[in-house]
């Protein structure tokens, strides 16, 4: 019985780690692009702050901000991450990581009004760019493969997404400011 | 070394090279000394990458592409992450079974709304890439904090406001106003809930059929103006003020269990225990919905000398007009002539310093006194500040061939493209060259961006025999190159309508500060016109 009470005191409280991690693993893994631009080493940095995360929910305090306390953790993380990597990869020295840290100041509602108009941005492309958009970002090897299939080069298709990326980030602006289109 | 950027189009390559992990160690290393000591490049790095995150999560969201030549299904990288994540997370606690039927309902469930006190918009999130349905054609006031403001598209979503008046345009023509304290949901360009609060909708013809819904009723507009209120019980009340309405009392399928078509008479409240009932009680009275005068574009002194450093053949500024012609800036030829002066029934006026066009008139043009030829092979530039009323196909600037005035030929035309025969976004700028002039044909481009009515938009067509270019607010947004070099006509420049004797596509608003040059303008001049005059009038 005792037994019992314990695993089912212990699923609860796997149902409540599950839902905040997945209520916030995309803030969290924005935080750490930030400083890890690299966004496969970005996704490790997060795998292992979603272990310690695990680790020390006991200590998690049910009520106060979850996010917060997650980025915490993921900044450590991101310390630990260079130490590894330092001398075998571009990393971010300690003091850029620490005046990264306090420049950042994501806004909830303002993140929200740049997704709305990124949307709309997106939905101004044609097919083909959207589909080299997600090619990019939804399977980063692939644009060899297409590039193979389409019998052009993956520097000419690079040169595309870039000009995409380039009117994505102007027409985002361009709206986020107000200027009227 | 290489050399550092200095502009913010470089820095965004750079900041792109970086995440493509493409940067080179120098750079690299650069990149870092400036992360350090320059505060402002700090920032900008930081908005990036958060736009770099929001990019890969809609991305992401859309999923991969399946290529239709292969069956292979490829899962979307984000969510293999997340799965992978969880899943590693879950093996750990050994509760996989237990905890993976909530997970599953969580991937689908939309983000909720946060309540606050003022006024706000909150896109529907579902929805991956909405598009644009309504636009905010006017604010009464912004509180502090709020996003909202005029001129902002819209996608489907709920929209609220605490105090004040709000109007909307919606892509399929109706206009409906709100009045604080009340709330809205966009469903589509010709669709809307009121969910509190009293609304006033004017929809013209082209807008027929606008349906707005409200707890238990919906309304069908045959045509023109009408108000509704939800009341605090959540009864809807309906008048019609102009033209008439179909009133439906909806079932519990959410179609109409009994209707009833009204006309402009007194109030009549829907609800399910009284059914469609005329109604004793008076509605609140808002003002209805009628044009606006916009704001003057105010133009600075040093707008006015870089134009003319440009060197125009002519500069329109409509300040004033004097025997029925506005005065050419840059000499006594090529001045603009009004239509209907002639009859001594001018149909174009000067409103706030711009001309205005009302498109409702049996002719409403502007015309140069004396006809231009090209002193190089169709080679010139365009430049304009537009304000539309409203959106719909309108003609800004037609090059009319003289030979061929009675034919109804064109070179080229500038205009706005809403709801037409094209394929094109909705409220797009069209910039069409014809080589030789005809009736038909040409090679269009249109702007993804979208004419928005009540905004000042600075709006330039570059010529050349190798390019056609449309630049919107400063920035090229267009160009197509060209294979053979296009005729030279002697031509007449004409505004507001498609031709001179064929009152078609009349443009409704305002047109400011024209100029036309013999040559092509390049995009640092045209940035830097478009900047002098941002300065003076700021969003």
């Amino acid at each position: 019985m005792l037994v019992d009470n314990n695993r089912d005191s212990m699923k609860e409280l796997a149902v409540d780690f599950a839902k905040l991690l997945i209520q916030h693993d995309r803030a969290v893994l924005r935080y750490i692009l930030t400083f890890v631009p690299s966004r496969t080493d970005a996704e490790e940095v997060l795998q292992r702050t979603a272990v310690v995360l695990w680790e020390k929910f006991a200590e998690y305090q049910p009520g106060t901000e979850f996010l917060r306390w997650a980025l915490k953790v993921a900044y450590y993380e991101i310390l630990n991450y260079r130490k590894e990597y330092a001398r075998s990869r571009l990393v971010f020295s300690e003091a850029v990581l620490s005046t990264l840290a306090d420049e950042r100041d994501e806004d909830a509602t303002e993140y929200e009004f740049q997704q709305a108009a990124l949307r709309i941005c997106l939905g101004k492309l044609v097919p083909d760019e959207l589909m080299l958009l997600q090619r990019r970002y939804c399977d980063g090897a692939s644009i060899v493969d297409l590039a193979a299939v389409t019998g052009k080069t993956a520097k000419s298709l690079y040169r595309r997404l870039d000009r995409i990326r380039e009117m994505l980030a102007i027409c985002m602006e361009r709206r986020l400011s107000g200027a009227c289109s | 070394m290489s050399e550092f950027p200095v502009n913010k189009n470089q820095e965004r390559r750079l900041f792109r090279q970086l995440t493509d992990g493409e940067i080179t160690p120098e750079d690299f290393r650069e990149l870092e000394s400036r992360l350090l000591k320059d505060q402002a490049f700090r920032r900008r790095y930081l908005r990036y990458l958060r736009f770099e995150g929001g990019l890969i999560e809609i991305l992401t969201e859309l999923g991969l592409p399946r290529p239709e030549s292969t069956s292979t299904l490829s899962s979307s990288r984000q969510e293999t992450r997340r799965w992978k994540l969880l899943t590693a997370c879950l093996l750990i606690m050994g509760l996989i079974g237990g905890a993976s039927g909530y997970i599953f309902r969580s991937f689908s469930l939309p983000q909720e709304a946060t309540s606050s006190n003022i006024s706000k918009w909150v896109p529907d999130s579902r929805i991956n890439t909405p598009e644009q349905i309504a636009v905010v054609r006017y604010l009464e006031h912004s509180e502090p904090g709020s996003k909202l403001r005029a001129g902002m598209w819209l996608t489907p979503g709920t929209l609220s406001i605490e105090s004040g008046r709000l109007e909307l345009e919606f892509i399929d023509g109706a206009v409906v106003a709100i009045e604080g304290a009340a709330e809205i949901r966009l469903l589509s360009g010709n669709s809307a809930t009121l969910v509190r609060g009293q609304a006033v909708a004017h929809v013209p013809e082209q807008a027929k059929g606008f349906k707005l819904n409200g707890p238990e009723a919906a309304v069908v507009d045959l045509g023109t103006e009408f108000t509704m209120s939800i009341d605090s019980a959540g009864q809807s009340h309906v008048q019609v003020l102009e033209g008439e309405v179909e009133v439906s009392l909806l079932g519990d399928d959410g179609s109409t269990w009994t209707s009833r078509r009204l006309q402009p008479s007194q109030p009549y409240k829907v609800n399910r225990d009284d059914g469609i009932q005329a109604s004793a009680d008076l509605l609140q009275q808002m003002p209805r919905i009628s044009r606006r005068t916009p704001e003057a574009l105010r133009t600075p002194d040093d707008y006015i000398r870089a134009v003319l450093a440009a060197a125009p053949v002519f500069y329109w500024r409509f300040e004033s007009i004097k025997d029925g012609k506005v005065r050419n800036e840059v000499g006594p030829k090529h001045t603009a002539i009004i239509s209907g002066v002639t009859k001594n029934a001018p149909e174009i006026f000067i409103e706030n310093h711009a001309a205005r066009f009302l498109g409702d008139r049996p002719d409403s043009f502007i015309i140069a006194s004396d006809s231009l030829s090209f002193p190089e092979q169709r080679t010139f530039t365009i430049e304009t500040w537009v304000n539309a009323d409203l959106l719909h196909h309108g003609t800004l600037a037609a090059l009319i061939p003289t030979a061929y005035e009675n034919l109804f030929f064109h070179i080229n035309l500038l205009e706005i493209c809403h709801r037409t025969e094209f394929v094109h976004s909705p409220g797009a700028f069209r910039f069409l060259n014809r080589s030789p002039p005809g009736e038909g044909g040409g090679i269009n481009i249109f702007s993804r961006e979208e004419c928005t009515p009540g905004i000042w938009q600075y709006l330039v067509a570059v010529n050349t025999p190798d390019v056609q270019q449309l630049y919107l607010n400063g920035e090229l947004v267009r160009e197509m190159g060209k294979s053979s070099p296009d005729e030279n006509e002697p031509f007449h420049i004409l505004l507001g309508q498609l031709n001179r004797r064929r009152p078609e596509r009349q443009f409704q608003g305002l047109i400011d500060e024209l100029a036309f040059y013999p040559r092509a303008l390049n995009s640092e001049e045209i940035q830097r016109h478009h900047e002098i005059m941002r300065q003076h009038n700021p969003d």
